[in-house]
């Protein structure tokens, strides 16, 4: 009897959780957009709109990553998120800069996903999506839709961790979500 | 959301460093017009070779990052180039990554990961060609190659940091 737990341990150290990732065709991974959208969110918390407020702006996003038309997924939520502080502050968005005051330029340098695994064979694994989403916007004084001064420049920059862990490789998923200021600081802009 | 963030992370470091390095003096002061600087939700590649949707990103991202550094030089930038002085067109001609992985595993430990390391090295290199409308002159501000780097070092694959350069 002494024996039954030994052997119950020994089932369950020798079980495996393998999860499947479907690619491309299904979409970006859930984990993945969890990450993004936590590291966005927490990204732009500081954004003030309140300058802009009864001005019309034009936001436009400038992504490095390809697109085969209009914005990318990152680029577009990113965007979403500015638009909606903005008409809360009680801007008036525009969508071309014919009728803008101002231009709100965002140059987003990373909008991405590093997954990491962590493993104590038998005993302990973790899968780790950390999201980081960088950037720079900088707002623009337009006259006749030409740029003219430069209101005010800003750059952001958040991490997003969302972890995943299995105890025994068969407990779990544990899950663990938190916002990170992140460990590397943007290169300063141009002067 | 399908691109690693250290890559992306290193390749903007190393192109603000080529940015910064190219000389603006024949540009100051002048009203410009900088090509890509456009709504970049309507760029589109052309239909027939959606293989440059890469690249016309990339010089609509560094026509951004460009602007912001000539109005910073007190340029004016014009949004129609039949009112510049000057035209600009910025190409990025070298913009990439590799990510190297090095690990050190020890038998008598069953050969655990005692040390895991991962650098994503990314270099860049701008272009830009200047067009004086006045002189009808043609000149290309060029760059040098510039460098990011991106170093995250794991010790018994549980302790982690990150060096950026």
């Amino acid at each position: 009897m002494k024996t039954t737990p030994l052997v119950l341990v020994l089932v369950l150290a020798v079980g495996c959780a393998t999860k499947i990732y479907e690619g491309p065709t299904s979409g970006r991974a859930a984990e993945a957009q969890v990450a993004i959208s936590l590291a966005a969110d927490s990204a732009l918390e500081a954004f003030d709109a309140e300058p802009y407020r009864a001005q019309a702006v034009a936001v436009e996003v400038y992504g490095l990553t390809e697109k085969l038309e209009g914005y990318s997924p990152e680029e577009g939520y990113l965007r979403s998120l500015v638009v909606r502080k903005l008409v809360q502050a009680g801007a008036r968005v525009v969508e071309g800069r014919a009728d803008a005051d101002i231009l709100l330029a965002i140059s987003l340098d990373a909008a991405g996903v590093d997954v990491i695994r962590r493993d104590l064979p038998l005993i302990y694994h973790h899968t780790t999506f950390r999201g980081l989403v960088r950037g720079r916007a900088v707002a623009y004084s337009l006259r006749e839709r030409a740029v003219t001064g430069i209101i005010a420049a800003t750059g952001f920059s958040r991490e997003s961790i969302y972890r995943e862990i299995y105890i025994f490789y068969v407990f779990g998923p544990i899950t663990t979500r938190e916002a990170v200021a992140p460990k590397l600081e943007p290169a300063p802009p141009a002067k | 959301m399908g691109v690693q963030h250290s890559t992306q992370e290193g390749e903007a470091k190393a192109l603000e460093r080529a940015v910064q390095s190219v000389d603006y003096s024949l540009v100051r002061g002048r009203a410009v017009w900088v090509a890509g600087f456009e709504p970049a939700g309507l760029v589109a590649p052309p239909a027939e070779d959606r293989r440059l949707a890469g690249a016309l990103a990339r010089d609509a991202y560094l026509a951004a990052r460009l602007v912001e550094r000539l109005v910073n030089l007190g340029n004016r930038v014009v949004a129609e180039p039949r009112e510049a002085d000057i035209w600009l067109l910025p190409w990025v001609r070298v913009l990439g990554s590799q990510t190297t992985h090095r690990e050190y595993r020890e038998s008598l430990l069953f050969y655990y990961p005692v040390y895991v390391h991962d650098e994503s090295h990314a270099q860049a290199a701008v272009s830009i060609g200047l067009y004086d409308r006045g002189s009808g002159e043609l000149r290309d501000l060029v760059s040098g190659r510039s460098y990011g780097l991106i170093v995250e070092p794991f010790i018994l694959d549980v302790l982690g940091f990150r060096l950026g350069f």
